[in-house]
C-alpha cells in the first residue's frame, strides 16, 4: 500500500468542507479580505470606507487617506503575515509533535524570543529599536534549538520535545521576570512589546517578516503530505520510507523560524498558533494540504479581529492585540480541552 | 481530617510490599531529617545576622528574646518575620507540590505548572490595580479564589477526574492557562503604570517585605493545610497504587482527590498572597525529596515541608547578596535553581503515548 | 505612484539628515575636545541668558526662521512658529505652559486629573491621545500637529512614525533628572521659537528657587528621602533622580546614597532604617500601601523622620509624574512650606 492510501485511510474525510474544500477556503479568503478593508477604516478617528477606497487607488491627498496608507495599511498587512506565520507554525508543530496542544509557545520559541528582545530593550538602553527584531528572531531559534538538543536522546520523541519545551520556556520566563525587576523604569515599553501588539508598527516591520513568510510557507505547503505521513507514528512512517528524524527536524526548523519571525516583529501574541490549526482541523479535517492553508486563513482572521478590536474598543486607548487573542483564545482552548478529554 | 481507609481490613502492609514503588529507608529518613534541621537552624541564624544593617552574629541569639536596642529590634521585627515567613512559604509550596503530584497522579503536576500560582497572582494584581481599596485579609481570600479557579479548571479540564492523565497533557494544559493569566496580568500592569515596579517585584515572589502581619495571615492556613496534608498521607499512598487498586482497597478516591485539591489551593493561595508566586518550589522539592527518602507520603510530606523551607530560606539569604544594600526577590534565585531541574525532570520523563 | 515617490523622497531626506547629524556630532566633539577655551566665553553669556540650562542646548538657534534642534533621538529642523503641538508626556505640557502656550493633544493616560492644578488652569481644551506608553498615532495624525514632543525612552520605537506626522523632538522625561528636564524645556522653547519667553521664565525660575532656598534654614543638614508607596512596594529615588534633584536645588540633601544607574530602588523596612532619613516625602498610591503596615512597626517609629514629625504625604502627580519647570517650583514651594511653614 502506498503512503497516500494509508494516510487517506487514517484521515477521516466526511465533512462538507472536505468535499468542497476549495469553495470553503475561497470564502474564508474573501472574508479575510473584506475584514481587512473594514479594518482599515476602524480606529480612533473617523475614516470612512470611501476614504479607504480612495487611499487604495492611490489618492492620498486628504488626511483620512493618509492615515489609512501610513498607519492602518501596515498594521493590516502585518496582521496577515503574523497571523499566517503563527497559525501555520502551530499547525506544523501540532503535526510534528503529534499533540493537539502543541504551539510555538510550547517549543520555547515565544519565550526565547521574548527573553532576547527584553534583554536588548532593557539591559542595553541605547540600543536602536531596529536591533530588537533580529535579536528576538535569533533568541527564538536558539531556544528551539536548545529544546531540541535537550530533548534528544536517541532521537527526539514528540512528547519529550513538548515537555522539555515547557521547561525551557519556564526558564526563559524566569529570566524575563528577572530583567523586569532589575529595570523598573523602562518596563512599560518592554511590557507592551512582550504582550504582543501591532501598535506603532510600520512598513519596515512588514518587510522584516515578509521574506520568511514568502519563502517558508510555500516550502511547508509542499511538504504538507510528509506531515500526514509523520502523523501515522514513527514506526509506520519509517516503514513507508520516510526519514522520520530528518523530516521532523526540517519541518520543526521551518515552523520555528516562522514563529520566531512573527514574535520578533509583533511581540508574543499567544494562542493563535494553538487555536487557528484547531479551527482548521474541525472544518477541513486532518489532511495537512488543506489544513495548513486553512489554518493560515483562520490565523489571519483572528489577528485582524484582535488588532481591529484593540484599536476600536476604547479609543484613544490601544488594547494590545495579544490581550485580545488571549481572552478569545483562552476560553476556546479550555473548550478544546474538555472536548478532547473525552 | 480522617480520610484513612476505614473499611479495609489489612490495608497498607501488603500493598506496600507488592509495589516496590513505595519504599522507605528508615535510616535515610532519619539522616535527611537531621541534616535538614541543622541546615534550617544554620540558615535561620545566617538569615537573622545579615542585611543592610551590620549586626554581629554574637548579638543574634540575645535579640530573639529582647528588643531594647535598635539592632535587636531590627532582628525581632524585620528579620525574624522574614525568616519565619520564608520557612512557612517554602513548606506550604513544597507540600502543595507533593500533594498535587499525588492527586493528579502526575510527576509534573506542581502549582506553578498548573497555573495555580499564576491564577492567584492575577487576582491579586487585579485587586491592586483595579480596586485598590481591597487589601489585607481580603487579598488572601481573593488569592484563594484565583488559585482555585485556575487550578481546578486546569485539573478538571486536563481530565484528572478521569483517571491518570499523561504528564504532557497536564503540563500543556497548565502552561497554556498560565500563559493566558500572565498575559492578562501584564496588561493590567501596562494600564496601571503607577504600581508597575512594585507589582513586578512582587510577581517574582519573595519575602523581602515580610512583617509579622504576613506571618499571622499565612500561619492559620498553613497549619491547617499542612496538618491536613500529613493526615492524608495514607490515602495518598493508596492513591499512588493506581485508581483501580485504591478503589479495590476501599478507598474513596474522588474524596481523596477533592480534599487534596482543596488543601493545595489553600496552601498555594495563602503562600502566594503573602509572598508572591515564588517559582518552582512545588515542582522541585518533592522530586528531590522523593529521591532521598522514597515515595511514601507518610515521610515524604513532612520532609517536603522541611526541604521547601530550606530552599526558600536560603534563596532569600542569597538574594540579599545580589545587589547590596538593595535586594532582589528570592524568586529570582529559586528560578535559577529550579529551571534547570525542571528541564532535567522533563528530559527524563518516561515517554508514553499521550 | 505618489505614495512611493514620497516614500523615496522621505527616505532620502532621512538619510541626508542622518548623515548631517552624524557630521554635526563629529564636529561638535572635535570642537569641544580640541579647544575648550573657545567654549568658555559663550558659556558665560548663556548663564546670563538661560540660567540653569546645560551646555548641550544650542542656544545659537534661537530666533532663527529655520532652527535645527538637537534632541535625544537625533536632530530635527523646524521652520516657522509651531502652534499645534502634541505633548506625549506631562513634562512637555509644562514646557508649553511655561512659554504661554497650550498643547492641542496630550498623552494624559485618559486621566485629565493627572495634569497638575498649576498647569491645568493654563491648559486650554485639548484632545487626549491615550496612554503615555502607547499614544494613539491615528489621533495624533488627525490633530494635524506641527510639532510633537516625545519621550526619548518610551517613544523610541515609534519615533520614525511620529516624524512622518510632524517634526518630532524627544527628550528624557520618564527617566529624566532635574537638569535634563530644564534642558528639555529650553530645547522645546527653541523648537517653538519662544526662546525669549523661556529665558525669561528660566530667570524667574532661578530666582524662585534661590528665594525658596533662602527660606530654608541656612546650612540645612537634614537629609530627605522621596518615596513612592504602593501596596506591594516602597520605591525610593536616589539623588540623581528628578525629585531629589529639585530638593537639592533648594538646599535639601538626599538620604539615599548615589546608586549608579538605578533610576529608583526598592526599599525594604531594613534598608529604610539604615538609610536614616531625617525627612520623608511620601507619595502614596490610592488604597492601602506598605507604609500603613510599616507604620505600626516600632522601627518605623524610630526613624528620625518619624520621630521628628517630618514625614509628609505629597501628591504623586505633582511630585513624581509631572517633571517640569513649573512642577518643580510647585514641589519646591510645597517642600519649603511643609518643612519651614513658610
Amino acid at each position: 500500500m502506498t503512503s497516500t492510501a494509508i494516510v487517506a485511510q487514517r484521515v477521516r474525510s466526511t465533512t462538507l468542507a472536505q468535499r468542497h474544500p476549495r469553495l470553503l477556503m475561497g470564502s474564508l479568503g474573501v472574508l479575510a479580505v473584506l475584514l481587512s478593508f473594514y479594518s482599515l477604516s476602524v480606529g480612533a478617528t473617523d475614516v470612512s470606507m470611501a476614504d479607504v477606497l480612495k487611499a487604495i487607488v492611490g489618492d492620498t491627498t486628504d488626511q483620512a487617506a493618509q492615515i489609512v496608507v501610513q498607519f492602518q495599511l501596515p498594521r493590516v498587512l502585518l496582521a496577515w503575515l503574523v497571523g499566517i506565520a503563527l497559525a501555520i507554525s502551530g499547525g506544523v508543530m501540532q503535526g510534528v509533535i503529534r499533540n493537539p496542544l502543541a504551539a510555538p509557545d510550547v517549543v520555547g520559541v515565544t519565550k526565547g524570543a521574548g527573553f532576547a528582545g527584553m534583554l536588548l530593550l532593557l539591559a542595553i538602553p541605547g540600543i536602536p529599536v531596529a536591533a530588537v527584531v533580529p535579536a528576538a528572531f535569533v533568541g527564538g531559534l536558539v531556544a528551539a534549538a536548545l529544546v531540541y538538543l535537550l530533548a534528544y536522546r536517541r532521537g527526539a520523541t514528540p512528547i519529550r520535545i513538548a515537555l522539555v519545551g515547557i521547561a525551557v520556556s519556564a526558564a526563559f520566563e524566569a529570566g524575563i521576570r528577572f530583567l523586569l525587576v532589575r529595570n523598573p523604569l523602562d518596563v512599560s515599553a518592554a511590557l507592551i512589546w512582550l504582550t504582543g501588539s501591532l501598535f506603532g508598527r510600520s512598513m519596515s516591520s512588514v518587510l522584516e517578516i515578509l521574506p520568511w513568510v514568502a519563502v517558508l510557507v510555500p516550502l511547508i505547503i509542499v511538504w504538507a503530505r510528509k506531515l500526514d505521513v509523520l502523523g501515522l507514528g514513527d514506526d509506520l512512517a519509517a516503514g513507508l520510507g520516510e526519514p522520520v528524524e530528518r523530516t521532523r527536524r526540517t519541518l520543526l526548523l521551518f515552523a520555528v523560524a516562522l514563529a520566531a519571525a512573527a514574535v520578533a516583529v509583533s511581540g508574543t501574541i499567544g494562542f493563535i498558533g494553538l487555536i487557528a490549526p484547531h479551527m482548521a482541523r474541525r472544518v477541513f479535517g486532518g489532511r495537512h494540504l488543506a489544513l495548513l492553508p486553512a489554518a493560515g486563513l483562520f490565523g489571519v482572521l483572528l489577528m485582524l479581529f484582535a488588532d481591529m478590536l484593540g484599536r476600536g474598543i476604547a479609543p484613544p486607548l490601544e488594547i494590545p492585540a495579544g490581550l485580545i487573542t488571549a481572552v478569545v483564545g483562552g476560553p476556546y482552548f479550555l473548550y478544546l480541552l474538555v472536548k478532547t478529554g473525552r | 481530617m480522617t480520610l484513612s481507609v476505614g473499611t479495609v481490613p489489612q490495608p497498607t502492609e501488603d500493598a506496600t510490599h507488592k509495589r516496590p514503588k513505595i519504599v522507605t529507608n528508615k535510616q535515610r529518613v532519619t539522616w535527611a531529617t537531621l541534616v535538614l534541621l541543622v541546615v534550617i537552624v544554620a540558615g535561620v541564624l545566617w538569615g537573622l545576622s545579615i542585611g543592610s544593617q551590620h549586626i554581629p552574629l554574637s548579638r543574634v541569639p540575645g535579640a530573639i528574646f529582647r528588643a531594647d536596642q535598635p539592632d535587636q529590634m531590627i532582628i525581632q521585627s524585620i528579620r525574624m518575620p522574614r525568616v519565619v515567613l520564608a520557612l512557612c512559604v517554602g513548606a506550604a509550596l513544597a507540600v502543595a507540590g507533593a500533594l498535587m503530584q499525588a492527586v493528579a497522579a502526575n510527576p509534573l503536576a506542581a502549582p506553578e505548572i498548573m497555573g495555580v500560582n499564576a491564577g492567584a497572582a492575577f487576582v491579586v494584581v487585579l485587586a491592586i490595580t483595579v480596586v485598590p481599596s481591597l487589601s489585607g485579609a481580603p487579598t488572601i481570600l481573593l488569592s484563594f479564589g484565583g488559585a482555585a479557579a485556575a487550578g481546578v479548571s486546569v485539573m478538571l479540564l486536563a481530565g484528572s477526574g478521569r483517571g491518570r492523565v499523561s504528564p504532557v497533557r497536564l503540563a500543556l494544559a497548565g502552561v497554556t492557562a498560565s500563559s493566558l493569566l500572565i498575559s492578562l496580568t501584564q496588561v493590567l500592569i501596562i494600564f496601571d503604570e503607577n504600581s508597575a515596579d512594585s507589582v513586578l517585584f512582587w510577581l517574582v515572589g519573595g519575602v523581602n517585605f515580610a512583617g509579622w502581619p504576613d506571618v499571622r495571615n499565612l500561619l492559620p492556613w498553613m497549619i491547617v493545610g499542612l496538618a491536613g496534608a500529613f493526615a492524608m498521607a495514607r490515602p495518598l499512598n493508596l492513591l499512588a497504587l493506581g485508581d483501580d487498586m485504591a478503589r479495590g482497597l476501599g478507598q474513596n478516591i474522588e474524596r481523596t482527590r477533592l480534599f487534596g485539591s482543596a488543601l493545595v489551593i489553600m496552601l498555594c493561595g495563602a503562600a502566594v498572597s503573602v509572598a508572591g508566586p515564588v517559582a518552582f518550589i512545588g515542582l522541585i522539592v518533592p522530586h528531590i525529596m522523593r529521591r532521598v527518602v522514597g515515595s511514601s507520603y507518610t515521610v515524604l510530606l513532612p520532609l517536603c515541608a522541611l526541604g521547601g523551607a530550606v530552599l526558600v530560606l536560603y534563596a532569600d539569604i542569597v538574594s540579599r547578596y545580589v545587589k547590596p544594600p538593595y535586594e532582589v526577590p528570592a524568586g529570582v534565585i529559586t528560578a535559577l535553581i529550579g529551571a534547570p531541574i525542571f528541564v532535567y525532570l522533563a528530559r527524563r520523563q518516561k515517554v508514553t503515548a499521550s | 505612484m505618489s505614495y512611493s515617490a514620497t516614500l523615496v523622497r522621505r527616505a532620502a531626506a532621512v538619510l541626508a539628515l542622518t548623515v548631517a547629524a552624524g557630521a554635526l556630532a563629529a564636529c561638535g566633539n572635535s570642537a569641544s575636545s580640541t579647544s575648550p577655551a573657545a567654549g568658555a566665553a559663550p558659556n558665560a553669556d548663556r548663564a546670563a541668558a538661560a540660567p540653569g540650562v546645560g551646555p548641550s542646548v544650542n542656544l545659537d538657534e534661537c530666533g532663527k526662521q529655520t532652527r535645527t534642534v538637537k534632541h535625544d533621538l537625533g536632530t530635527t529642523t523646524i521652520t516657522g512658529n509651531p502652534t499645534r503641538v502634541v505633548a506625549l508626556e506631562y513634562s512637555f505640557v509644562d514646557a508649553l505652559v511655561a512659554v504661554g502656550m497650550s498643547p492641542i493633544g496630550v498623552a494624559d493616560d485618559n486621566e485629565p486629573k493627572r495634569i497638575i492644578p498649576a498647569l491645568h488652569e493654563k491648559v486650554g481644551p485639548y484632545k487626549s491621545v491615550g496612554l503615555r506608553a502607547t499614544p494613539n498615532i491615528q489621533v495624533i495624525t488627525a490633530l494635524k500637529p506641527d510639532l510633537i514632543v516625545a519621550d526619548s525612552g518610551r517613544h523610541k520605537a515609534i519615533y520614525a512614525q511620529l516624524s512622518k506626522i510632524a517634526p518630532t523632538i524627544a527628550y528624557a522625561s520618564l527617566n529624566g533628572n532635574y537638569q535634563q528636564v530644564l534642558d528639555s524645556e529650553m530645547s522645546t522653547a527653541i523648537a517653538l521659537n519662544k526662546c525669549d519667553q523661556m529665558k525669561q521664565r528660566l530667570t524667574e525660575h532661578a530666582k524662585t528657587m534661590s528665594d525658596l532656598k533662602a527660606e530654608a534654614t541656612p546650612g540645612e543638614s537634614r537629609k530627605a528621602l522621596f518615596v513612592r508607596a504602593s501596596e506591594k512596594g516602597f520605591t525610593g529615588f536616589p539623588p540623581k533622580a528628578y525629585t531629589p534633584g529639585v530638593l537639592s536645588a533648594i538646599g535639601i540633601g538626599s538620604a539615599l546614597p548615589d546608586s549608579g544607574t538605578d533610576a529608583s530602588v526598592s526599599l525594604t523596612l531594613e534598608t529604610l532604617v539604615s538609610t536614616k532619613p531625617d525627612i520623608m516625602f511620601i507619595a502614596p498610591n490610592d488604597g492601602p500601601t506598605l507604609r500603613d503596615t510599616w507604620a505600626k512597626n516600632q522601627l518605623w517609629k524610630q526613624l528620625p523622620a518619624v520621630k521628628n514629625n517630618a514625614t509628609y504625604d505629597v501628591d504623586p502627580n505633582e511630585w513624581s509624574r509631572s517633571r517640569g519647570l513649573i512642577a518643580s517650583e510647585v514641589v519646591a514651594q510645597e517642600a519649603v512650606k511643609l518643612l519651614y511653614g513658610k
